[in-house]
């Protein structure tokens, strides 16, 4: 934090001398903005829904008493299970298509000037596309495609997770340090040499690390992509809440956290080993 | 040890080929000129320290002997071919190999894949790829690891080794590397008197049991004195002196060491120089 704002500093100097006073002016008309959006909400009865005060206390009273039920308990088991079965197939794919084009798009392979930005502006152009689109529209384009199937749950999470993770490890090879690489050319390294024994070393800890935390997000979005009707804990969710049954819904809900918690842990048992 | 036979040219009868010629090399960056025509020989065998200040010139110079910089102006021979034009990596590693500053190992890898690096001009991808992913070692790493007293740490990341450790991990990857000419930059900088001895020792066991040429930027110009056959002294990209070790003086290394700006700074520098003189 404390980098990036020294980053920073510069650029925002330039614009405070440049504008004087245009930060506050900026702040003013942005709070005036957020309160007038408020007003131009068009909902009968207003936006605040009188009766959500009884359902939220009911929704906060079940959380204490989800629904554990050997039976229920059981069916939530299994929708984890699938939801994080998409997650580590969506997070597969991410890996094996993000990899290969982040190493592209870093242009780090090519020699030659022009052969190198073509190939790094058309890998990155590619990448900014597949993460541009949200999982969710992946998701519908992919069902109305081949169906309810698997294949769209997993390629819908793979794709736009393959061009985050594609993108995060072509800036971190470009940015390793420079020295160790410059040695490595002197002892007759080639580009894919410096690329295995230099930059992937220096840039592993960080991209794994970032992967990880890209397949909690994956397991959410895993959930979430059930609503579309590929099973799993989102719609468990969606059921229970239809139904008002909110015991069954904090099951499912509960089973998202410990999902998320155990990735989180062994993500930084596996930090700590890159780290040590 | 890698094999030492190979293309390179023999000195022959008549005319000895130097293990280092250069003649009328100047380079510069942007406006400020880092080497200002230079011109010395080395033959082979010789161990030679460039000393004086820092940014006096001695990496710009080393790194261009080496081939990794092209210099401005002037020619550099090594054995006879100029380093910067060698084409063939492998043909190029066996002909000069620089020892790093320790900033420039790779402080992810451990100790063994740094040195294993010395290795990668001639090793194809698949051979470097194995070495690295497979719990093989190659054994040539591990002698040059032994030789400089760091093989039980041979798996250790090289981010975990101290200074000194690191700095030692570097020359035994020119070591596996084994070129002609050992290029090296402060190889002693940041160990302690009796390692830094051990070391340079190491090395002139090695040009002279292997005919190897050394040429090396020295800080100390004890070491230098005591370690090596000659002692060329650098100073604002030029040489000011290039002396057989028994021949240096205090007056040179006064000299050498010399402020700029006003004699008061002189003469200060020149004692401390007398202070570091006392082991001549």
């Amino acid at each position: 934090m404390g980098s990036l704002n020294a980053a920073l500093e510069p650029v925002s100097a330039r614009w405070r001398n440049r504008f004087p006073g245009s930060r506050a002016q900026l702040t003013l008309l942005l709070l005036a903005a957020f309160t007038w959006s408020f007003f131009s909400i068009e909902s009968p009865g207003g936006i605040i829904h009188t009766g959500g005060v009884d359902a939220l206390t009911e929704i906060a009273g079940a959380f204490v008493t989800p629904d554990l039920t050997p039976g229920y308990l059981g069916m939530v088991i299994g929708d984890a299970w699938t939801t994080l079965s998409f997650a580590v197939a969506g997070m597969t794919v991410a890996v094996l298509l993000g990899v290969p084009m982040g190493v592209l798009a870093s242009g780090v392979l090519q020699s030659g000037r022009f052969r190198r930005l073509g190939v790094m502006a058309g890998a990155r152009g590619v990448l900014a596309v597949l993460r541009a689109v949200h999982e969710i529209v992946w998701a519908i384009l992919f069902v109305a495609a081949f169906g309810l199937s698997p294949a769209a749950g997993v390629l819908a999470i793979g794709i736009p997770y393959a061009g985050i993770i594609g993108r995060i490890l072509a800036e971190r090879l470009q940015d390793a340090p420079p020295e160790p690489l410059a040695s490595l050319r002197a002892s007759g390294a080639s580009a894919f040499e410096v690329l295995a024994y230099g930059r992937i070393p220096a840039s592993a800890a960080d991209v794994i690390s970032y992967a990880f935390y890209r397949f909690e997000c994956a397991v959410r979005a895993a959930a979430v992509l059930s609503f579309v009707g590929l099973g799993g804990l989102g719609l468990r969710i969606s059921t229970a809440l239809d139904d008002l049954a909110f015991e069954r819904m904090w099951t499912p809900v509960f089973a998202l956290v410990v999902l998320v918690v155990g990735i989180d842990l062994w993500s930084s048992q596996i930090r700590r080993r890159l780290l040590r | 040890m890698a094999t030492t036979e190979n293309t390179l040219a023999k000195p022959d009868q008549d005319r000895p080929v130097a293990a280092c010629r250069i003649e009328g090399l100047s380079h510069r960056h942007g406006t400020r000129t880092a080497v200002d025509n230079v011109s010395f020989s080395i033959e082979r065998g010789q161990m030679v320290a460039l000393v004086g200040q820092s940014g006096a010139g001695k990496t710009t110079l080393l790194r261009i002997i080496t081939g990794m910089i092209e210099p401005s102006s002037g020619s550099v021979e090594l054995l006879g071919r100029d380093p910067g034009k060698i084409s063939d990596l492998a043909e190029r590693t066996r002909l000069v190999g620089m020892m790093q500053q320790r900033l420039d190992l790779v402080s992810q890898l451990s100790a063994r894949h740094n040195v294993d690096a010395g290795m990668l001009g001639r090793w194809n991808l698949l051979k470097s790829l194995a070495y690295l992913a497979l719990p093989f070692t190659h054994p040539p790493s591990m002698a040059a690891l032994a030789s400089v007293g760091l093989e039980a740490r041979a798996n250790e990341r090289v981010s975990r080794l101290s200074g000194g450790e690191q700095q030692r991990v570097a020359l035994a990857r020119v070591l596996v590397q084994d070129p002609q000419v050992i290029v090296a930059d402060e190889p002693v900088a940041s160990l302690d008197p009796d390692l830094a001895s051990d070391l340079l020792g190491l090395l002139r066991k090695i040009a002279t049991e292997r005919d190897r040429t050394v040429i090396a930027s020295i800080h100390d110009p004890v070491l230098a004195s005591r370690h090596f056959d000659r002692v060329i002294g650098v100073r604002e990209g030029g040489v000011q002196f290039d002396v057989p070790a028994e021949a240096l003086t205090r007056e040179m290394l006064g000299q050498l060491y010399e402020r700029k700006t006003g004699n008061g700074d002189g003469d200060s520098g020149e004692a401390a120089d007398g202070r570091l003189l006392w082991g001549i």
